[in-house]
């Protein structure tokens, strides 16, 4: 299959750093021309991280319901994680290595801030799965897609509110909608 | 009212060059092919087009306005008109809304496993997340 046209299919690890909580390690991924599954690895790495991160900070008596949706979104990403690590094992430099920390917003003190941080992870990761879903194909580009659909699905419900184009919203600039937030 | 989220990134080239329309109705080019013959992608996105518009008119008929509006992004997206009035269709057949979506889900992830173009793929398979979450809400 022929790869994405230069220019046409943003590269995540160029926005990983305005991702917010959650982002990829800055340099890390399949910019030098390693396994593209990489970048998808390093933003797994950051979602259960963070997805840790921000539970510790939820009270389980004030905010069950956003408690059991965070633990929920951290098994999902550790299984996905897991899952590239396996895939991953081969590689001459071995899968990526998960940071020691990720970056985190300030402000954590509420639950809409929670929320929207745990919506940032989803964000992020959507974006580098729909990156690869450009990079890849056959069994690798059908897992891609999954895992951007199932983030979907989880910013969605952090959100509130459905996308044109999940983990692409460039295209929505693109042909020039203006429809909201 | 609709509720569908554009979330701005901005910035990002996007598919420029790779989607032409070159007017409203011409067929929509993919690839680099320059000779008459339609590259696969080509093929693809023009059923695709026929899949959005079916379940786009099924949406349409059953009042619902934030399905339409996120279909005829779509359409524009592939690069194809939207002018046609859905009501006016007639081949909607009366399909539930449920139905008609799950299916174009279907469509729409088959069509980015067969892409040949990462950044077609990458589009089609965004388009397949965003009726995820629409089938959840309507769920």
């Amino acid at each position: 299959m022929s790869t994405a046209t230069p220019g046409s299919t943003p590269d995540p690890s160029e926005t990983a750093g305005s991702a917010g909580a959650g982002s990829a390690t800055p340099g890390s991924g399949a910019a030098n021309g390693e396994d593209p599954r990489q970048e998808a690895l390093a933003a797994e790495h950051a979602a259960v991280w963070t997805y840790a991160a921000l539970a510790a900070r939820t009270s389980r008596s004030a905010n069950p319901g956003l408690l059991k949706r965070l633990e929920a979104s951290y098994d999902a990403h550790e299984i996905a994680r897991d899952r590239l690590l396996s895939a991953l094992a081969d590689q001459p430099d071995g899968p990526a290595i998960a940071s020691p920390s990720y970056p985190l917003p300030t402000r954590l003190t509420t639950p809409a801030a929670l929320r929207a941080a745990a919506a940032d992870v989803e964000t992020h990761c959507n974006e580098v799965y729909a990156w690869l879903v450009s990079r890849s194909a056959g069994v690798e580009r059908a897992n891609a897609m999954t895992a951007l659909e199932m983030g979907a699905v989880r910013e969605l419900a952090l959100r509130g509110t459905p996308e044109m184009f999940p983990g692409a919203t460039e295209l929505a600039d693109r042909i020039g909608l203006d429809t909201g937030p | 009212m609709l509720t569908v989220s554009r979330r701005s990134v901005g910035g990002l080239a996007g598919l420029a060059g790779l989607v032409v329309a070159s007017t409203a109705c011409d067929p929509i080019h993919f690839g680099s092919s320059t000779t008459s013959a339609r590259s696969p992608d080509e093929l693809l996105v023009e059923q695709v087009v026929v899949d959005v518009r079916r379940a786009r008119d099924v949406a349409a008929v059953d009042g619902r306005t934030e399905l339409v509006t996120l279909h005829e992004a779509h359409l524009r997206a592939l690069g194809a008109p939207t002018e046609t009035s859905p009501s006016a269709s007639p081949t909607v057949a009366p399909l539930a809304v449920g139905t008609s979506e799950t299916t174009l889900k279907a469509q729409l992830t088959a069509a980015a496993l067969q892409a040949e173009d990462g950044s077609l793929a990458r589009m089609l398979a965004s388009m397949s997340a965003a009726i995820a979450q629409q089938l959840t809400v309507l769920r």
